[in-house]
């Protein structure tokens, strides 16, 4: 007897001091997961280790190159005794440490740009950096160029805004960027000369790079190096600085579609700020993420899903998606998560959009949401109902907020009616 | 749950006998938002919606650099879980409802397990909110979360004892007299936005000694350097002189602030806490006035920033 009524304390005190708050249903673990970045670091290559007096020295021997003669063919030779690791590292050491010799810079870009470097890719990551950094309008287009040239289009956003810049103001050698920017788009449009016809060539590629994240079927050589430097890329999110948290972030979400895998593997690393970077990363790219789900994604999103610290994360990531198909895994959270599953979980199923009126209005009776939330469901259920959008008054809703959820909705309306 | 009220109907009376009686410990209540907890304390509910940090989310300043929030990367402090979710020292992460409520009560009063935080050892642990001791709680450990990614809390570390105070909570969060006489802490967080506590910051003196005039700026009021920050802040030190009886146009001597990541041209030429620095002038002039300005963004106009501390010498023939 006494058992059973410890039992039922147990069961009612709780629900009773709550009273109208919704008790969690979702059991939420902390799970013990793998040192997945470590396992992959363990044997990771590295760059050279040399520093910029080295780097220097290499560029001069370029230089030399080019004078011809005697000079330049033992220049060659010994250009020729150098890995193209030594080469790449040299160049970005230059670009990424040089801030007041620009001609210098341009000229370590051009290599970049210029040389055949076959399967040798791997500083893609560290030169794509530099379009956060570099801010001299030449090298922009010159860095382009060079990342086109293995398989990336992550400059293009840098070759659109010169094209498209008319201001007044001062900015050093505008008309050289543009002129090199007409040169580029000419020459990843097959060498075309009109110039309209290659801008609107540039505004498709960007827009499917944008979208897709693949450039015309060509893909970075996802060969073990490059991977390589993916993984250090990633372990940057363990960082406490942001620094190197913004660069990496920054850096992923211009990569080539594949890079997504190594995202998609780091999300269940027994790190939670690499966890969670991982997955807001893949969030942010949206719907082009779908490669990284079905790849590597689907079963951790499980367990992900029921882990204290990442449940937030992971329910995000699937509203990313935009697929009905994921509301089965939504609504357990709407219906019985925590205050932030809920509110996660309601904003995926915007995104999504589940067709089941009855059992939103059932939620709206008795469940105590968050502002965010009850936006996102009431606005889900006027456009189930086929009715006008009304603006929902919500108190304590903000307004940018309101916004990008009224966003969400048309962004997956668009989708659905391409 | 039917199975429960059944049971219920069955045990009813002896249960509920049993349930009103106290229990050894109250079962933790799970707060989940700011909002509850703002009729109980008015008081300090008055004082942080007047902070910055009730401000964080709406703050039209951050809007504009971080594109309305577009710039995702920003909301994690803006908009943080709560820090005690997190090891001391560790940066905090982006929460996901009730966004415009900034830097909220959960942020940084909210325990995991049940309950809030408090510093106080004698807090009434059966007050509805069960305060429980967090030695956090009183640290820089609970404002370095957010706080030190510009190395204020570092820079706290290297200032002299006199000026430490009592953690950052001396400084920011004067003592307040609540509702019957007890005593609370000022959750409006002076600083930057206050003229008062900018003026508490520094002191600017100008005076002539063996001829030579020399203005000098000591910062003698604040825990961190001056003017310390998360973003760009900078503070202006302007002199005038007056010749043949016609006042010059102001020029700035020199500036303080910690630059931008990407101004990699420049250094921190912040004021670290306890020190000084002196400015030689003219002294073939009638007069010299300096002032310094504080803006809370590099490119602001002089007239746009706040004139802390001036001061002005005539020179004797
Ligand atoms: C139903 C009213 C009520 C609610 C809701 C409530 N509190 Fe309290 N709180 C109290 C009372 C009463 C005390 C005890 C005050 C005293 O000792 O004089 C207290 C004490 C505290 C203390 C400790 C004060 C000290 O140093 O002794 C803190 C901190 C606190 N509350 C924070 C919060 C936070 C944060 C919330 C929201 C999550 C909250 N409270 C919600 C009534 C409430
Ligand atoms: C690591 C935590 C953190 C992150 C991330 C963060 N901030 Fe802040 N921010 C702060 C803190 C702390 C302050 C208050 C100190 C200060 O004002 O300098 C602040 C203040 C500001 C201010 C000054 C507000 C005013 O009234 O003048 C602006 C503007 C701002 N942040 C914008 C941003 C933008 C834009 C981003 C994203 C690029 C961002 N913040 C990311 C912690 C952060
Ligand atoms: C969860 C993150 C977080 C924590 C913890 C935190 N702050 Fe802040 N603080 C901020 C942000 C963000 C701002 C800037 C808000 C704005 O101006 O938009 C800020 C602003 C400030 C300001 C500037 C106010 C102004 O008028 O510009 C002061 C002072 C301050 N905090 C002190 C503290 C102290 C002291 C602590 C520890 C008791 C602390 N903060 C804990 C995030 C935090
Ligand atoms: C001796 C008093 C004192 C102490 C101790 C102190 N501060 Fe300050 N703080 C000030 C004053 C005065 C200002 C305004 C001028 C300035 O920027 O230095 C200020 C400004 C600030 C600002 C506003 C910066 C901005 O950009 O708006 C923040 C944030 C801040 N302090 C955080 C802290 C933190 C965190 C600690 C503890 C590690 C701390 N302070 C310790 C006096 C103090
Ligand atoms: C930036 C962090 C921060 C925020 C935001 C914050 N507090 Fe505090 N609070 C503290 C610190 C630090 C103390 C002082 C140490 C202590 O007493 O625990 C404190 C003390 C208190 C106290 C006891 C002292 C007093 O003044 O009565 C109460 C009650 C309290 N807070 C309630 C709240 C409520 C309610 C909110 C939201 C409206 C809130 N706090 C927001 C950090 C914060």
């Amino acid at each position: 007897m006494s058992k059973y009524l410890a039992l039922l304390i147990a069961v009612l005190a709780p629900s009773c001091s709550r009273q109208n708050e919704v008790t969690p249903i979702t059991t939420l673990e902390k799970h013990s997961f793998d040192e997945v970045i470590e396992q992959h670091l363990t044997d990771a290559s590295v760059w050279p280790e040399f520093g910029i007096e080295r780097a220097n020295e290499m560029i001069e021997l370029f230089d030399m190159v080019e004078l011809g003669g005697a000079i330049g063919q033992r220049a060659q030779r010994r250009v020729n005794r150098l890995g193209n690791n030594e080469i790449q590292h040299a160049l970005l050491l230059i670009v990424e440490t040089d801030k007041q010799n620009t001609a210098l810079r341009r000229r370590a870009y051009t290599l970049l740009a210029n040389r055949d470097w076959q399967s040798s890719n791997r500083f893609i990551p560290r030169l794509t950096l530099r379009l956060k950094y570099e801010k001299d309008w030449p090298s922009n287009i010159i860095i382009a160029r060079a990342l086109a040239n293995v398989g990336s289009l992550a400059g293009l956003d840098a070759v659109q805004s010169i094209l498209l810049n008319s201001s007044e103001n001062e900015i050093d050698d505008l008309d050289l960027a543009k002129s090199l920017a007409a040169e580029f788009i000419s020459e990843i449009n097959s060498g075309h000369d009109d110039f309209k016809d290659n801008w609107q060539h540039l505004q498709l590629l960007s827009d499917n790079w944008d979208s897709v994240h693949t450039f015309q079927g060509v893909k970075t050589d996802f060969n073990q190096q490059y991977q390589d430097e993916l993984w250090h890329l990633v372990a940057q999110f363990r960082s406490q600085p942001l620094r190197p948290v913004d660069d990496a972030r920054f850096v992923f979400i211009r990569l080539e579609q594949q890079s997504m895998t190594v995202l998609a593997a780091a999300a269940s690393d027994n790190n939670r700020y690499v966890r969670d970077h991982c997955l807001q990363t893949l969030t942010w790219m949206q719907a082009s993420t779908q490669l990284a789900y079905d790849f590597a994604l689907e079963e951790s999103l499980e367990i992900l899903g029921s882990d204290f610290y990442s449940s937030v994360r992971a329910i995000e990531y699937r509203g990313s998606l935009m697929a009905e198909s994921q509301a089965d895994f939504l609504w357990p959270f709407i219906e019985n998560g925590n205050y932030e599953q809920r509110t996660a979980a309601a904003d995926a199923l915007l995104r999504c959009a589940d067709y089941s009126v009855a059992r939103i209005d059932a939620l709206l009776i008795d469940q105590s949401f968050s502002p965010e939330a009850q936006c996102s469901l009431l606005l889900l259920r006027d456009e189930l109902r086929g009715n006008e959008i009304v603006i929902p008054q919500i108190s304590g809703l903000d307004q940018n907020e309101l916004n990008r959820r009224l966003r969400w909705q048309q962004q997956r309306q668009v989708l659905a009616a391409d | 749950m039917r199975f429960i009220s059944a049971l219920f109907a069955v045990l009813g009376i002896a249960a509920l006998a049993l349930m009103l009686a106290p229990q050894e410990s109250l079962p933790a209540t799970e707060w989940y938002s700011s909002t509850q907890c703002l009729d109980c304390h008015a008081d300090v509910a008055a004082e942080w919606k007047s902070s910055h940090h009730a401000f964080a989310y709406e703050n039209p300043e951050v809007r504009k650099l971080s594109n309305d929030f577009a710039n995702q990367e920003c909301i994690a402090c803006h908009a943080p879980q709560p820090v005690l979710k997190f090891e001391a020292g560790e940066r905090v992460l982006a929460r996901q409802s009730e966004r415009g409520l900034g830097v909220d009560c959960l942020a940084c009063h909210a325990v995991t397990d049940g309950g809030v935080a408090t510093n106080n050892r004698q807090a009434n642990g059966d007050a509805p909110c069960h305060p429980r001791f967090v030695e956090r709680m009183g640290s820089v450990q609970l404002c370095s979360s957010c706080h030190n990614q510009h190395k204020t809390v570092d820079q706290w570390r290297g200032a002299p004892d006199n000026l430490k105070g009592n953690n950052c909570l001396g400084c920011h969060m004067p003592q307040e007299f609540r509702q019957g006489g007890r005593s609370g802490s000022n959750h409006a967080f002076p600083a930057s936005h206050d003229l008062v506590a900018l003026q508490s910051a520094v002191s600017l003196d100008l005076k002539i000694e063996d001829g030579v005039v020399r203005t000098t700026l000591t910062n003698d009021g604040s825990g961190h350097n001056f003017p310390t920050d998360e973003r760009s802040r900078a503070a202006d030190l302007f002199v005038q002189y007056q010749v043949d009886g016609k006042l010059g146009e102001w020029q700035r001597l020199y500036r303080f602030r910690d630059p931008y990541r990407d101004e990699t041209d420049l250094t921190n030429t912040q004021l670290p806490s306890g020190q000084s620095m002196s400015f030689d002038l003219r002294n073939d002039v009638q007069s010299v006035a300096v002032r310094l300005i504080y803006k809370t963004n590099p490119f602001m106009s002089d007239d746009d920033g706040v004139v802390v501390h001036s001061a002005t010498l005539v020179i004797d023939e």
